[in-house]
């Protein structure tokens, strides 16, 4: 019987997978992998926020991390140069975090513990909120998916057919950073980046359709995570951080494969 | 039809369209002028993509934006991401419909038009697996798929052969007889110039609009690229001026 710590992470783990899946193709569709730096660090910040005023609103930080991550999509589909605006965004909310981190410091390491996750160490809530913003993330995904791949493909054409493209490039950018949110619960505010971009890039070197980078983008996830997990129980180093680094070697093989 | 009068367009207090006035009826127009001279700002304006500072612009007697829906358009290949395998029939039904869902008859509607643009056997590939010339007849292809009363093209013929090129040229002739309008967007002429009725010579403001048997002439061209443009008249008496092949 598997221990119930084992359980939360294995359900983590496909959860992680379909946002890898989704959102991580997306980023990969849109070049936009800098938008989750940007969101997982803005999220980082928005947690600090909401646990500083803990004592004042009882509210759950990972809205916080919504909040703020959503504010880095919003900048970025409004501005010009999405980097840019992704960029200054992130500096804005690091200096936030720091700031706010200095102001509770007995309740600090509960960021830092957002910044590097752990997939043994998610709660029962931690996954029923994963499983919730997925829900969300799969829904809107399907609703929306031939605008958001109209859009990531020519943004330009998909204004001239009538589709609103700026607003679905703003509903696109925001549901990368709630998936960035999700993903950072598992595996980290740094290593989300590995998550969210190497799965999804080694999928797009090998797949023939659009929908094969879903499905490819989605195996991979899972191979990093199990790998990961598995491989945590006999070295003594994060499964986090080995999914995230076996995520980064799968693409590198793919990368020397199919230069 | 469309009509533009006194349109005028600035990026960040920089003018990119200045007064520039012409109508569109039932006719097949060419742009052309230098790199920069506004050519592309122009058609977002008649497509409602950007609104005139100055100006307006009616299509069919409505506002631009409003008449998103009787355009097809295809922009300059540059503006396409090719770096993600998505395939050639989804990209022709981009233009069939924006309908959630396809019908059996979008899907036949999308190969029909695939087929008169000779690259049926392209369905099930990858876009990013053609070359330029058929990128570009595919993105063709989908600006005509939704059978639209305007068709708007930025630079169709960048990269694509003789033989291919004339079929898109016979292709809008087709449609020109339909009464459809056509504008588009060239920095070459010369394939175009037996084929169209108007043609804009524009540099921020329009230097010119008339038949190309008119107004291409020595001093106009001089006026558009701001040197003189080597000008050789075929049998037909058309002014075929030599301006540098490609767009690239």
């Amino acid at each position: 019987m598997f221990d119930e710590f084992i359980m939360r992470a294995i359900i983590a783990i496909f959860l992680l997978a379909i946002n890898a899946s989704i959102a991580g193709s997306f980023v990969i569709f849109k070049n936009v992998p800098f938008l989750v730096a940007g969101a997982s660090h803005a999220a980082l910040a928005g947690s600090a926020v909401f646990i500083a005023i803990e004592s004042y609103m009882k509210i759950d930080p990972i809205v916080g991390a919504i909040i703020f991550a959503i504010f880095v999509a919003f900048s970025a589909s409004k501005a010009k140069q999405a980097n840019v605006a992704i960029g200054i965004s992130f500096a804005f909310s690091m200096s936030l975090a720091v700031l706010f981190i200095s102001f509770i410091k007995e309740q600090a390491s509960r960021v830092w513990g957002l910044l590097f996750g752990d997939l043994l160490l998610i709660t029962n809530e931690g996954i029923i909120l994963m499983a919730i913003m997925t829900a969300v993330v799969i829904i809107i995904s399907l609703l929306f998916a031939r605008e958001f791949i109209f859009i990531s493909f020519d943004m330009e054409g998909a204004k001239a057919s009538g589709i609103k493209a700026e607003y679905f490039n703003y509903v696109l950018l925001s549901i990368i950073s709630i998936s960035t949110v999700i993903t950072m619960k598992a595996v980290g505010a740094i290593l989300v980046y590995a998550m969210l971009v190497a799965p999804s890039a080694s999928a797009n070197k090998i797949a023939k359709s659009v929908s094969g980078v879903f499905i490819f983008s989605a195996f991979f996830a899972l191979i990093a995570g199990f790998f990961g997990l598995a491989l945590s129980f006999y070295l003594p180093f994060s499964p986090s951080a080995i999914t995230a680094l076996i995520a980064t070697l799968i693409y590198l093989i793919l990368f020397r494969k199919f230069q | 039809m469309i009509e533009v009068k006194n349109v005028s367009y600035s990026y960040n207090g920089r003018k990119a369209i200045e007064n520039v006035s012409f109508s569109v009826k039932k006719e097949f127009v060419a742009i052309m002028g230098p790199n920069g001279s506004g050519k592309s700002t122009l058609i977002k304006l008649v497509m409602g993509l950007l609104k005139p500072d100055e100006g307006e612009i009616k299509i069919f007697g409505e506002d631009a934006e409003k008449t998103r829906n009787f355009i097809g358009y295809m922009p300059q290949k540059e503006t396409i991401a090719k770096h993600f395998p998505i395939k050639v029939a989804d990209i022709i039904l981009m233009g069939v419909t924006n309908k959630k869902f396809y019908t059996k008859e979008d899907i036949k509607k999308a190969k029909e038009i695939l087929e008169k643009v000779e690259l049926s056997h392209t369905w099930n590939k990858k876009f990013n697996s053609l070359s330029q010339g058929q990128q570009q007849r595919v993105l063709f292809a989908r600006a005509l798929a939704k059978e639209p009363k305007i068709i708007i093209l930025d630079e169709p013929f960048s990269a694509v052969d003789l033989p291919s090129r004339e079929k898109m040229i016979s292709l809008l002739n087709e449609r020109k007889k339909d009464g459809i309008e056509i504008l588009i967007v060239v920095h070459n002429i010369n394939p175009v110039l037996h084929d169209i009725d108007k043609v804009l010579l524009l540099n921020k403001r329009a230097i010119a609009y008339g038949s190309p048997k008119e107004i291409l002439n020595h001093e106009n061209l001089m006026e558009t690229y701001g040197s003189f443009v080597q000008i050789v008249t075929c049998e037909e008496g058309y002014c075929h001026p030599l301006i540098g092949d490609e767009h690239v």
